[in-house]
């Protein structure tokens, strides 16, 4: 069985060895049992799937929180010749869609957006299919006290029954023994086979520089970058700021390609750049969080959060980025005395404030009873009340659960049920603030411990962590000076546009060729 | 660029539309208000040549342009060009070949035609060169099936396929200037070669994005000219034109009505059939009647009243629709005029 596991793997991962976790989560899985499977970021997760999507008998389905990260993937496969791939999600169109339900049965492995689980004529022709496996990547987020929770997921375990209970797997790079319980919990999977591995990367080293402001940030990167010539990704919170900084830093450092990348920026430019930085044309991406997850370069030297992100989990998942290859890589992380404000503005502003349910309330109130009206302007309502798309939908979703208002069809006009609700829902958000601040804090704390940086990183979420393999952390050992990155040479393309054309469409220079 | 543009509009525009009608306009909104005045004021060149221009950034331009004083705007979005903006658009226009423009014959087929050009050329030259894990510079669906087959079918003469695009792509850049040639090659990707984004090369030409996405539409606009008038000359270039040249504009909901139309339903019959509002379907009949010109607007107007709109239009020369009902003492309603309008452009 198991020589021929590794005859598989050559043959269509193109890999010699498995790596740790690998081959025990696959076997489980071919013997029909359900898995969770946590194994550090970069450690190849998805091949955990992939490898039997090819060899199981019937599709495997895999649910991913992040479009672009199972648009990435899809792209990367049917790149690697696996073509029965397909990612469904709501930026298909009418047309394409209708195309993939037609030709469903002749893929292998299908990549669904949680929200298209949800959708009746997907499940109908899904549920026409043998599903072999059921995958849950990012299983964290399906967690109530997992740093990205998300409404749809919790909905997986009626999927899961309407898919005739077919093995589970859910993975996750980044989730505490509480989350862990969690996912299990909320699956409904009580059987599921543990397989929990250390999530600490032994490669990366951490290191905190205290600053006092902005300005010396941005002077202290340039130090660094001009020092490393390697592979840099800089988080940012802000696209403005990811903007201003990658200006700063290409009028300093002439000979380094530097670009930013947001989602503000076009569908086309967001692919060129994505792929300049894979293609080495690219040595430093200013970025924000929309950049990354679907990442997976091998070579990224450094990672720098010129912002926080707001827990540890999304700080580990984005230094995660980092030596993907095995080698000396560095998280370098720039801290002002106010690097709470930004993460906590943040915080504050994901779900719709206190008082402004309480209005939006009376209003819905005002409008079934005094109007008379039982239809919710949804646009309207975002408008009066100032609420971002997510606050909305959070209001929504729980609206909808408490059986108050179904689509924007107002169910209910009995003030006592509605002030009950209201009061439910204020306590759901004062509790997930609370908590979200709590897990800021812990990241806020780690920034100012005194001990070493890699052990407390990881306290949250295992007893210990295995020996660096190059350095620790500058609270033990690090020091620039000490580093020996392999570094890398920009590269320019300068060239007339005549020579430039030349080369791309490949027409050799006759005359060159016969002189050299 | 984009000042000159701006400035060309407002003054065909004569301070009858507003600066929002500019901005949907270049962006090509499809709907039957911008299309009528693009043939109204005869600014069918710039229709939608500025797709991915949010609103904030129009509007930062907007603002950076009445800072230097070229134009005011009033409370009523209406703009009012200064002799400072009268004299730059006249100083400047004839640097920019602005006439080569050709935004709303080419809006179907203008984006499809580059897409096509930038992956095939990814395409073949990976092939050439035995790479087949290379990953798509466009998501669109539609121009991966095409690029498909085209490589399906020309795979064993892809040397005679590169360098015919390497020659006609040189005869076509000679012809542009320097700038622009470099642009256009510097967008495109390769074996190995990633194309530049809009934002590099705004800061390698120190201009600004917008600046380098119309020049990359004219561009284009320029090559879809040149191999629209002769394609003889380039054999491998009109590949990229294949199915495309047929399809000629109209908004999906008007072309529905249309066929509706031809079939003699009235436009009650119709509002009611399709559940939508009558002046909707009124819009669909004005657009109808700027596209096809066999389009008859007698069901709804005779012979005379139609003149008598004309005159009316002459004399108080304007193009608002008010200024002329009124001068017509109500007698027609806004749809009526519209269809004058619409066959007397
Ligand atoms: N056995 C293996 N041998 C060599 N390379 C491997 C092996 N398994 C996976 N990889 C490579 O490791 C890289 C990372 O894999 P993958 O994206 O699945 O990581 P992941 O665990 O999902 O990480 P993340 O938590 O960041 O999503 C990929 O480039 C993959 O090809
Ligand atoms: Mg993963
Ligand atoms: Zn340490």
């Amino acid at each position: 069985m198991n020589d021929k596991l590794e005859s598989y793997m050559k043959e269509y991962m193109g890999h010699p060895t498995f790596r740790t976790g690998q081959k025990e989560i696959i076997n489980d899985i071919l013997k029909g049992k359900s898995v969770l499977g946590i194994l550090p970021t970069g450690s190849g997760k998805s091949l955990c799937y992939q490898l039997p999507a090819r060899i199981l008998d019937g599709v495997v389905v895999v649910v991913s929180p992040l479009i672009s990260l199972m648009i990435d993937q899809v792209k990367q496969l049917k790149a690697s010749g696996f073509k029965q791939v397909i990612a469904i999600n709501s930026f298909l169109d009418y047309s394409q869609k209708h195309q993939a339900y037609q030709q469903i049965d002749k893929y292998k492995l299908i990549y669904a957006s949680p929200e298209m689980l949800q959708n009746s004529q997907f499940m109908k022709q899904l549920s026409r299919l043998k599903v072999a496996l059921f995958v849950i990547d990012e299983a964290h987020c399906i967690s109530q006290w997992g740093h990205e929770f998300r409404p749809d997921y919790l909905k997986l375990d009626t999927v899961i029954t309407k898919l005739k209970n077919p093995p589970v797997l859910a993975l996750s790079a980044t989730a505490t023994p509480e989350v862990q319980k969690d996912i299990i919990f909320q699956l409904k999977c009580p059987s599921m086979n543990k397989h929990i591995y250390p999530m600490d990367r032994d490669n990366i080293a951490f290191v905190v520089q205290h600053v006092e402001n902005e300005n010396k940030k941005v002077a202290l990167l340039k130090e660094v970058l001009q020092e490393f010539s390697i592979p840099t990704m800089i988080y940012f919170s802000s696209r403005k700021s990811a903007e201003q900084v990658a200006e700063l830093l290409r009028i300093d450092l002439p000979n380094r390609n530097i670009a930013f990348y947001h989602g503000g920026m076009d569908q086309t430019d967001r692919i060129l750049i994505q792929q300049q930085f894979m293609n080495e044309q690219l040595d430093i991406i200013c970025c924000t969080s929309a950049f990354g997850m679907g990442i997976n370069k091998k070579n990224v030297r450094l990672v720098v959060h010129f912002h926080l992100p707001t827990q540890i989990e999304s700080f580990i998942q984005e230094v995660g980025r980092a030596g993907r290859d095995g080698e000396s890589s560095v998280s370098l992380v720039l801290a002002t005395p106010n690097e709470d404000v930004l993460p906590r503005r943040l915080i504050e502003t994901e779900l719709p404030a206190i008082e402004q349910v309480g209005l939006l309330v009376d209003y819905v109130i005002f409008l079934s009873q005094e109007k008379g009206i039982t239809l919710i302007d949804e646009d309207d309502m975002q408008l009066r009340f100032q609420l971002s798309k997510t606050q909305w939908r959070f209001l929504k979703y729980h609206f909808e659960n408490h059986g108050m208002i179904k689509e924007s069809r107002i169910l209910t006009k009995v003030y006592a049920e509605w002030k009950s609700v209201l009061k439910n829902v204020q306590r759901v958000i004062s509790q997930r603030n609370e908590l979200k601040l709590e897990k800021l804090s812990q990241l806020l704390d780690w920034l100012n411990s005194n001990k070493c940086r890699r052990i407390q990183l990881f306290a949250p979420f295992q007893y210990s962590v295995s020996p660096p393999k190059y350095m620790c952390c500058d609270r033990c050992d690090f020091s620039f000076t000490k580093w020996n990155p392999r570094l890398v040479e920009s590269k320019n393309s300068s060239g007339n546009w005549v020579d430039e054309l030349k080369l791309l469409l490949l027409q050799g220079d006759e005359n060159e060729k016969q002189t050299s | 660029m984009f000042s000159l543009i701006i400035l060309e509009c407002m003054i065909k525009l004569r301070a009858e539309r507003s600066v929002t009608s500019i901005y949907h306009l270049i962006i090509g909104k499809r709907s039957s208000q911008t299309l009528q005045d693009v043939y109204l004021y005869k600014l069918t060149s710039y229709f939608g040549i500025l797709k991915s221009l949010n609103r904030k950034e129009f509007d930062t331009h907007i603002e950076e342009l009445v800072t230097e004083g070229l134009f005011s705007i009033d409370n009523d979005g209406l703009a009012t060009i200064s002799s400072k903006g009268r004299s730059y658009y006249e100083r400047n226009q004839e640097d920019f070949q602005l006439k080569d423009f050709n935004g709303l014959n080419y809006d179907r087929i203008s984006e499809n035609f580059q897409l096509r050009m930038q992956l095939l050329i990814q395409t073949i030259t990976n092939r050439k060169l035995n790479n087949s894990t290379f990953i798509a510079i466009t998501d669109n669906k539609q121009v991966q099936q095409w690029v498909k087959q085209t490589y399906f079918i020309h795979r064993n003469q892809l040397e005679h396929l590169l360098s015919g695009l390497y020659n006609e792509l040189l005869l076509f850049l000679n012809g542009l200037t320097d700038k622009e040639a470099s642009l256009f090659v510097h967008r495109l990707t390769g074996y190995e070669k990633i194309g530049l984004s809009k934002n590099q090369l705004a800061i390698k030409y120190d201009m600004t994005k917008t600046d380098v996405e119309l020049n990359l539409v004219l561009i284009n606009h320029k090559l879809l000219n040149d191999l629209l008038q002769d394609n003889s000359t380039y054999n491998y270039l009109s590949i990229f034109l294949k199915g495309l040249n047929d399809t000629y504009f109209i908004t999906d909901t008007a072309a529905q009505t249309y066929q509706l139309l031809i079939r003699g339903y009235s436009i009650d019959q119709i509002s009611k059939n399709r559940r939508l509002k009558v002046s909707t379907i009124e819009d669909h009949v004005v657009e109808i009647a700027y596209i096809d010109d066999k389009f008859s607007i007698r069901p709804f107007l005779s012979e005379h009243e139609e003149k008598e709109i004309v005159v009316a239009v002459e004399t108080v020369n304007s193009k608002r629709l008010k200024k002329i009902k009124t001068s017509l003492n109500d007698k027609y309603s806004y749809f009526q005029i519209r269809l004058v309008l619409a066959i007397n452009r």
